[in-house]
């Protein structure tokens, strides 16, 4: 499974920055359609394999 | 009466601001041009055919990201070319990413550029560069600038955080 959380450790991060980090790169759900694209395109290589 | 005693210097003045007003219209003008090549390569894609509108205005946007000239306009979050460069990025309809050379030249002209706070919030272009970390389609050259753009503009805010429980 995909890790949908930030490449960086937000453990002990207050509030403000946490919503900097959500504002600025995102909750994970902004290109999750182009990433849904790309694992259903892989399944479908897999199975003509 | 201060520009009857120092007429050159009011006169500097105004160049420069018909200049940066100049480069504006030329930022506004091709951040029109890149919306427009943005969506002719859907719909190229959408039809089947070669999505090339934003590969031809490429050099055009790296000119502009790589003058360090004109680097406080084109990093104004009210100018907000940054925006017009995350379209750039974006993946197409289809899933598919933008041309290699697109996201080679453009992540090269980020990694250069001393981004803030202010522009990554109005243009969201760390949505996108973010997005690259994820995906696992670009090449591993790419993966590499975009992992380091997202640690670089996430250290200040990180920092704070840790200077405030200092």
């Amino acid at each position: 499974p995909r890790d949908k959380g930030l490449a960086v450790d937000t453990t002990g991060l207050d509030k403000d920055a946490l919503d900097d980090m959500e504002a600025i790169f995102g909750n994970g759900d902004d290109y999750a359609w182009a990433l849904e694209l790309e694992e259903e395109e892989e399944d479908r290589e897999r199975e003509e394999q | 009466d201060n520009a009857l005693k120092n007429p050159t210097k009011r006169r500097r003045k105004k160049d420069d601001i018909d200049l940066e007003e100049e480069i504006d219209d030329q930022i506004a003008n091709l951040k029109v041009a890149m919306e427009k090549a943005c969506e002719a390569d859907n719909e190229a894609r959408d039809k089947g055919m070669a999505a090339t509108h934003k590969l031809k205005l490429l050099p055009q946007v790296t000119a502009m990201l790589n003058r360090t000239a004109i680097q406080d306009s084109v990093l104004d979050p009210e100018t907000n070319f940054l925006q017009s460069v995350k379209f750039f990025l974006e993946p197409l309809n289809d899933g598919s990413l933008p041309a290699y050379n697109i996201q080679r030249d453009i992540f090269n002209a980020l990694a250069k550029l001393p981004i803030n706070k202010e522009v990554l919030l109005s243009s969201g272009i760390g949505k996108v560069v973010y997005f690259y970390t994820r995906s696992k389609r670009p090449e591993p050259s790419i993966k590499r600038i975009a992992e380091r753009l997202v640690g670089e503009w996430s250290r200040p805010i990180l920092k704070r955080t840790d200077d405030y429980k200092k």
